[in-house]
Parts: structure tokens; C-alpha cells; sequence
């Protein structure tokens, strides 16, 4: 048998088992629910979005592409949308790149601070970080009302900045991972023929980590480009393509012209992910099992300068959320600066409804998200069926939806009263639907590669001493997958949790979510209360992180990543 | 019962893995299957157990066709060689596994896992995890959850492979001993030409997805039918022979064989050639020069060239140190005719 003989053979063992037969049933019924499932809550949203897109008064065509390319103001809004992606994607890659740096290849003190602290912005809606930076930088901000400033961050400056702020996280921690593994073979070999430190960086660190730069960049270009809410807190006058597909729906009742626009942003999106797919594959086999691990030699003259540009992003990333504390515990920013907690009774609106609202999705979103997730990888990489392939492209096409445009999606399907589906438009579960799906590629990924480090082995054992699908997976995959499905549980939640501009086109007064009220609070210019809305979105979330983490030390697992 | 199997074919894409593979198993027996990496030894034994399916063939269990049969309802026992033992079930949990799955009772269940762990000498290990045992250990584990539900057939998938030499040495007898006690039918894949000679009671080589030869390890050594089977087991010396069917030569010198030949490939083990004495005869007599000696305490290996085929170098063994036979030395070489093996 030749090499390639071998490696099919491979291929097949971890594929399928043929052995199952037995199981087929079981097998084939699976992949039909799960197919289903992403039909209509995938496929039909994205469907509906190109036909309305295509849907003119005078039939199908492109009438509203032209109509939308002949205004003057898209080509602007595109102009607007592009470069401040650009802007606030270079700044966060680079800033996050030497926080990285400084986290894995030098001995700054107190790492795990400084690592958890870049993390906030996870924690709560992407518009908190314009909310923080009007409070600081804003015309009635600690600056200019305290400090004698005269500041304007309304515009493209603020919508850069705050993007910079919301995509760090994100940024760092693929480049964090990137700069974890290096051989320190190489460094060696490049200390003992004589480079300097810079060159060493250049011809070696830089290198070994570009992948890592690129996926960063297109990551945070994408998330960026698509994101809605600091664009229409802090834009201003500045107006991006995010946000004129809410003025356009939300505003003007205009759906096809939305549609136009959601099918634009769909194209940096996915070509974008495309681009990060084809960068990522080639990424492998950098570390071999031969490879030395790179250890961190004693500088002191690093570690002080590292250690100083750490701590000022620190207190940067420590700024926004105080700044919104501060807000939401004092009677009226910024002229009556007396403690209150009134701004916690929450007496506007529907009360402190949409908070529970949002728990409840978010935990809803979680279990769901889980086993779904869960089901197509084991459907995708323990069966074969004719659905396996359909299904594994399907599951990871959602990462290159934006969350808004999959939101308009859902709209135009769902409230639809052609579609039998009609009565769940309007519900907190198709709010869960559309949460689960959106956030549905990581989690399929994560619970993939998972499934793969599991051997098939144990598959193979388990059926060959006479156990089947069900058995095998309670009694051996499950008990050592949970610690990492409760890692995606946590992923769901904090995402249910915190997007908004997913969920800006479902909402109903009976199905509010916290993201969204924040958002409304600012807009009406309740500023303190919507800071309360934030931090108490903020406060549980962190929560949750903290009664996840414990559980999971309780039971000995240690080593699994909540935070993505 | 006795394993049969007939005409088995299985290809992953365009590469053949088996080519109508045809072998018996007796009952009770140890068979081994091998051969180089890449030979379909693996696949053969996975298609056995019906981890994977083949293209054609057959696979009977004395009377009964299992070639439809799933794996899981084969009844039979393997041992993989990364041990596979279930990570989060302790030692006992593991051999009992295959009993739960047959819904045995729980004290049933009890004493044959007991009965198991004492089969294995690890009953002082019963609670242990998979990753609190030794390589060793978790390999003697495996054995006793692939034996516990009395499997009608044990495969063992290279068991030994991942352990250290002492520890093979070991489990090598061991295995053979509780298959023996047992009286199992069994099937060993290994690469390791000294396992399947140590173990088995009949051992099958495979080539490229084919069967080359099976039989005893005595048959295999003493009756090679293809160079590689010689080659494979034990070291050879092959040489060219000329006219082989209508009379044959090497170089310049007629040969006396037992049997009429048949191909142009004789083979000849190195233990087979002696030095002669002076006047001392043999069936076939070389004159040859000794080009290297290599030293290695119980023998020497000696490298010679024959007068009659300088272009076909021989390599022989003498016992001990070999006093007198440096290079260049000039001598004579005798082989008896039954030592002429002829190899397809």
C-alpha cells in the first residue's frame, strides 16, 4: 500500500465506521434534523436577503443595486465604512500585537491581570466602548467638563477608536496564541550567527507569526465593517454602511434598499474569511514534536519598557468600563456628581424586564447552541452520510454573515406570512434561533476539534465490544467532552449576552433584550441609566464566568478556555 | 471455530489495499499476520473485525457468513495497539464495559471482572485510571476487557508495538500463555519478524495486499517460496542461476539440487554454507575469497566473492571467533543440495 493508500486508509477509519450499520437509522436521523435546522434558520434568512435584494416593483432584478450604486451617499458611506475599518483595524492589530508580545515573550508582572483586563470588551454590548469614550472624551466628558479640555470625538475619530477598543480582545487573542509556540531552536541558531535583537524580531518573530497578523487583521476589518452600534453612538454626523441599513429599515421602512446593502456587506465579510481559510491552512506544522519550546531569558531593560506600555493599555481598557461605573452610580453626569442608585431602580421603559429577557435567551441560547453544535460535529465527523459534506460547509458558513445582515435576514423570512414558521416572528425563541446560528461556526469548530482529539480508537473499542452510538457517547465521549462544551455554553452566552446589532431587527416590546436597551437609553440621552444597563450586563456575564470557572476547577479541569 | 476467509478485496480510492486475500484460521490456533508497513496487515485484521468493510470477499465463522455482520455484533475481542483504553473508566470499569453492553448481570458482571484482573496479575489495580498504569499495565488491561465478554475471536492490532523492549519481552509470553490456557483462536498483526516466530503457531506474510506465503514459522524458514518470504524471515543469500529448468549454473560452476528448479532465483541461508576442510566434499563446492569480517562476539559474519560469480557476493557465518579468516584469505565453500532454495 502506498503513502496515499495509507493516508485514505487513515481518513477512513477516522470517518466513519462502516460497522454501524447497525446505527444507520440513528445516523441518518440525525443529519436529516440537523440539515433541516440550518435550512430554515441558515439558509432561507440568507435566501430571503438576496431575493428581497433582487425584489424591484417592476419584478426581479437589479433595479435596487442600480438605484443604491447611482446615490452619491453609498459610495460615501462605503468610502466612510472602509476606512475606518482600515484605521481601527491597523491600530488594534498593531497595539494588540506588542501587548502579546510583551504577555508571552517577556516577564512583565502580574500577566493574568493584564490578560483578563484587555478581555473586557467581550463582556458587554461593542457600543459600551462608545458610551465609555463620550463619557471621557464627549462634549459633557470627564475631559472636557473637569479637565479644562476642548475636545470633539464625535465622528470619524470617536467610531475609529471605539472600533479599536471593541476589536482588541478579539486581535489579541489570535496573536496571542500565534507568539504561545516558537522553537526556540531557531532563536538560538540566530543568536549564535550574530543577530542583534531587532533583526532576530525581524527575520524570525515576525515571520513565524504572520499568519496570526493576517487572520487578526481580517477578523477585526470584518467585525469593524459590520459592526452598528458605536457607529451610531459616537458616529455623529459620521455615517457608516452599518448604520444605514437600520436607517433604511428601521427608519424608512425600506427593506429592499436594506437587502442591497446586506448583500454589500456580505462581500468584505466573506472574502475576508476566505482569504483568513486559505491563510490559516497553511499555518500548520510550524512547531514539530522535535521542537524546543522557546523559553524568556531575564531583560531588564524590556521588561521596563514592555511593562510601562502594558500598564497604559491597561488602564485605557480599565478607563471605559469606570467611566461607565462611575455614571451609572452618580445622580446626573455630568452636573450632579452626588451617589445614587437610582439609576439602578430602572423605572423607564419595560423596567428591568429586558435584562431578564436577555439572561433567559442567553441561557436558552447556550443549552441550544451546545447540543446543536455538538450534534452536527459528531454528525459531520463520526457518520457518514450524503448529508456529512452539505452539512460541514453549512455549519461553518455563519462566520461570514455579519450578525446584522442574518438579523434582516431573519426579519424578512421570518415575518412572512407565507412561511408556516410566521408565529415564532415576534418570540424570544426566534431571538434564540437566531443567536444560536449566528454564533453557530465557532462552536461547531471548537466542538470539532474536540471530537477529534478524542481517538477513534475509543470509537473502535466501543464497538467492537459491543456498544453502540448512544452508549458510546454517554459512557466515553461525553464524560471527556463536557469540560469543553461548557467552555461553548459560556461562549454562547456571552454573545447572546452582548450582540446587538444581530438581534436590532427582531425586537418587539415584549421581546427586548438588555443590548438593545442600552443602546435606546443612549439614544434617548439617558446617559446614566443606559451606563447601569451596561454594567449590569457586565456584572453578569463576568458572573457567569467566574461560576463556570469554579465548577470547572471543582472537577479538576483546569485547562479550559472560557474566553474566546 | 475455525476463520475463514475467501476472496477478500478492499481499495481506498484508487489504491488496493487487499487483493483477494485467501486464509484459514484453526480453532485454538495463533495466527499472525505479517509484514512491512503498508502491506494491508491492518486493514486485513480491521476487515475482520468489521471496522471496515471490504469491496468482496468473504469472512465465515465456521458455517456462518459475518461478512454483513456488524462489528459490534461479531462478538470479537481486540486489542489495539495505542491500548484505546477508555480514559475516564477506571481498570475495572474498562473490563466491564463489553459485559454491560451485553446487559450481564451485576454480580456476573463482578466475578468475571475479577476473574479477568486476576488473569492479568493486575488485580491490585482494579481502581486505578488508565493514566495512574504503566504502558505495560494498560496493555494487560486491554486484554482482559477484550477477553471478558468470551469473544469467539481475539485480534490483537501490533499489541506490543508502543511498549519498551523489556516489557514486550514479557507480554509476549504472557500473551501466549493466557491464549494458550484459554485455548482462543487469535490473530496478532506485527511487523516484527521475531514476535511471529516466537508466538505463532502459524504465521501469514503479506506483501502489497497479498498473501505470499502462510504456514509454520519452521515451514516459512525452511520452505521460503518467494524471495521476499525468504528475505523477510531470517537473512538470505539470492543469487542468478542460468539455464535453471534444463541445467542449471552459478557462473561457472554446475549445481546439484534436490529438486528439478523451477525459477532463476535461488536462495541459500548463510547458516547453510560451511567451510570446507581439506578434502573435504559437499554437494556444491565454491572457491571464494573473504573480502570483510565482522566481529560480533558469538559469530562472525564473513563476507565473501566466488571464483565461479564474482559479480554475486555471499555473505556466511562462523561460529565463535573465526581464526585465520581475514580478508583475503582464500578458501573453499560447500553447500549441501537440500540448501538450495528456489525462489519464485
Amino acid at each position: 500500500m502506498s503513502g496515499a493508500a495509507r493516508t485514505a486508509a487513515r481518513r477512513g477509519e477516522s470517518r466513519s465506521l462502516p460497522a454501524l450499520t447497525s446505527d444507520r437509522g440513528i445516523a441518518l436521523l440525525l443529519s436529516a434534523i440537523m440539515a433541516g435546522l440550518m435550512l430554515v434558520f441558515l439558509v432561507m434568512p440568507v435566501a430571503a436577503i438576496l431575493l428581497r435584494s433582487l425584489d424591484t416593483q417592476a419584478g426581479p432584478g437589479l433595479g435596487n443595486f442600480a438605484v443604491t450604486f447611482a446615490d452619491p451617499r453609498f459610495w460615501d458611506l462605503l468610502v466612510n465604512s472602509l476606512t475606518v475599518s482600515l484605521l481601527s483595524s491597523t491600530l488594534a492589530v498593531s497595539l494588540a500585537y506588542l501587548y502579546a508580545y510583551a504577555l508571552q515573550r517577556s516577564n512583565v508582572p502580574l500577566k493574568p491581570l493584564l490578560r483578563i483586563v484587555v478581555m473586557m470588551p467581550l463582556f458587554a454590548p461593542s457600543l459600551v466602548q462608545a458610551q465609555g469614550l463620550l463619557l471621557l472624551l464627549g462634549r459633557n466628558g470627564a475631559f472636557n467638563r473637569f479637565l479644562g479640555f476642548d475636545l470633539d470625538i464625535y465622528g470619524f475619530w470617536g467610531v475609529a477608536l471605539a472600533n479599536t477598543l471593541y476589536t482588541f480582545p478579539y486581535a489579541f487573542l489570535i496573536l496571542s496564541a500565534a507568539l504561545a509556540v516558537a522553537d526556540a531552536r531557531v532563536y538560538e541558531s540566530a543568536t549564535m550567527l550574530g543577530a542583534r535583537p531587532g533583526r532576530i524580531f525581524r527575520t524570525v518573530t515576525l515571520p513565524a507569526t504572520r499568519y496570526g497578523i493576517a487572520a487578526a487583521v481580517f477578523v477585526t476589518f470584518s467585525l469593524s465593517v459590520t459592526d452598528f452600534g458605536n457607529a451610531i453612538v459616537i458616529g455623529g454626523n459620521f455615517s457608516v454602511l452599518a448604520t444605514e441599513i437600520y436607517n433604511k429599515v428601521i427608519g424608512q421602512g425600506q427593506f429592499a434598499l436594506g437587502a442591497v446593502i446586506g448583500v454589500v456587506l456580505l462581500a468584505p465579510a466573506i472574502v475576508s474569511k476566505l482569504l483568513e481559510k486559505r491563510i490559516s491552512s497553511r499555518q500548520q506544522a510550524q512547531m514539530t514534536d522535535k521542537s524546543v519550546p522557546l523559553t524568556t531569558r531575564a531583560n531588564r531593560m524590556r521588561d521596563l519598557v514592555l511593562s510601562g506600555y502594558c500598564y497604559a493599555v491597561m488602564i485605557v481598557f480599565l478607563a471605559i468600563p469606570g467611566i461607565v461605573a462611575t455614571a451609572s452610580f452618580v445622580k446626573l453626569w455630568p452636573y450632579n456628581m452626588a451617589f445614587s442608585l437610582k439609576h439602578y431602580a430602572f423605572d423607564v421603559q419595560n423596567g428591568t424586564e429586558p435584562l431578564w429577557n436577555s439572561v433567559y435567551v442567553a441561557l436558552a441560547t447556550a443549552g441550544l447552541g451546545v447540543t446543536i453544535a455538538t450534534v452536527s460535529a459528531i454528525v459531520v465527523q463520526k457518520f457518514r452520510t450524503p448529508l456529512s459534506g452539505p452539512l460541514s460547509f453549512l455549519a461553518i458558513l455563519p462566520s461570514s454573515i455579519p450578525g446584522m445582515v442574518l438579523g434582516l435576514g431573519y426579519v424578512l423570512a421570518f415575518n412572512n406570512p407565507a412561511n408556516p414558521l410566521n408565529m415564532m416572528y415576534g418570540t424570544l425563541a426566534l431571538i434564540i434561533f437566531l443567536y444560536v446560528y449566528y454564533n453557530h461556526a465557532q462552536a461547531f469548530l471548537i466542538a470539532s476539534t474536540s471530537l477529534k482529539q478524542i481517538s477513534s480508537s475509543f470509537d473502535e473499542a466501543s464497538t467492537m465490544l459491543g456498544g453502540g452510538v448512544v452508549r458510546t457517547f454517554f459512557k466515553v465521549t461525553l464524560p471527556l467532552l463536557w469540560p469543553t462544551l461548557l467552555g461553548v455554553g459560556v461562549f454562547f452566552f456571552m454573545r447572546a449576552m452582548v450582540s446587538l446589532s444581530a438581534v436590532i431587527f427582531l425586537i418587539t416590546p415584549e421581546t427586548q433584550v438588555a443590548a438593545v436597551s442600552v443602546l435606546q437609553l443612549a439614544d434617548r440621552g439617558a446617559v446614566n441609566q443606559a451606563a447601569a444597563f451596561s454594567m449590569c450586563i457586565m456584572a453578569i456575564v463576568i458572573a457567569c464566568l467566574l461560576i463556570v470557572r469554579l465548577v470547572l476547577w471543582l472537577a479538576g479541569a483546569k485547562s479550559v478556555t472560557l474566553i474566546r | 471455530m475455525d476463520i475463514r476467509v475467501t476472496g477478500l478485496t478492499k481499495n481506498f480510492g484508487s489504491t488496493t489495499a487487499l487483493s483477494d486475500v485467501s486464509l484459514d484460521v484453526p480453532e485454538g490456533s495463533l495466527t499472525c499476520f505479517l509484514g512491512p508497513s503498508g502491506c494491508g496487515k491492518t486493514t486485513l485484521l480491521r476487515v475482520i473485525a468489521g471496522l471496515e468493510e471490504a469491496d468482496a470477499g468473504q469472512i465465515l465463522l465456521g458455517d456462518a457468513d459475518l461478512s454483513r455482520t456488524p462489528a459490534r455484533d461479531r462478538n470479537f475481542g481486540v486489542v489495539f495497539q495505542s491500548y484505546s483504553l477508555f480514559p475516564n473508566l477506571t481498570a475495572a470499569q474498562n473490563v466491564a464495559y463489553g459485559l454491560e453492553c451485553r446487559r450481564w448481570s451485576k454480580p456476573d458482571t463482578r466475578r468475571r471482572v475479577a476473574e479477568m484482573l486476576d488473569l492479568v496479575h493486575l488485580d491490585d489495580q482494579r481502581d486505578k485510571l488508565p493514566a495512574q498504569m504503566s504502558g505495560g499495565q494498560q496493555q494487560r488491561i486491554a486484554i482482559a476487557r477484550a477477553l471478558a465478554p468470551h469473544p469467539s475471536l481475539l485480534l490483537l492490532d501490533e499489541p506490543l508495538s508502543a511498549l519498551d523492549a523489556k516489557v514486550r519481552e514479557e507480554l509476549r509470553q504472557e500473551i501466549r500463555a493466557i491464549q494458550q490456557r484459554l485455548g482462543i483462536t487469535t490473530i496478532m498483526v506485527t511487523h516484527d519478524q521475531n514476535e511471529a516466530l516466537e508466538m505463532a503457531d502459524q504465521i501469514v506474510v503479506l506483501n502489497g495486499g497479498k498473501v505470499e506465503q502462510a504456514g509454520s514459522a519452521r515451514a516459512l524458514y525452511d520452505r521460503p517460496r518467494t524471495r521476499f518470504v525468504a528475505e523477510f524471515i531470517g537473512s538470505i543469500n539470492t543469487f542468478t542461476v542460468q539455464d535453471p529448468q534444463t541445467d542449471p549454473h552459478l557462473g561457472t560452476v554446475r549445481l546439484r539440487t534436490s529438486e528439478p528448479l523451477k525459477s532463476s532465483t535461488l536462495g541459500v541461508r548463510p547458516e547453510a554454507i560451511k567451510v570446507l576442510d581439506d578434502g573435504q566434499e559437499a554437494d556444491n563446492v565454491f572457491a571464494a575469497t573473504i573480502e570483510k569480517a565482522t566481529f560480533l562476539g558469538n559469530m562472525t559474519v564473513l563476507h565473501a566473492r566466488l571464483e565461479a560469480a564474482p559479480d554475486q557476493p555471499v555473505v556466511f557465518e562462523a561460529h565463535g571467533p573465526a581464526d585465520g579468516l581475514e580478508p583475503g584469505r582464500k578458501l573453499r565453500l560447500g553447500i549441501a543440495a537440500g540448501d538450495l532454495k528456489d525462489l519464485a
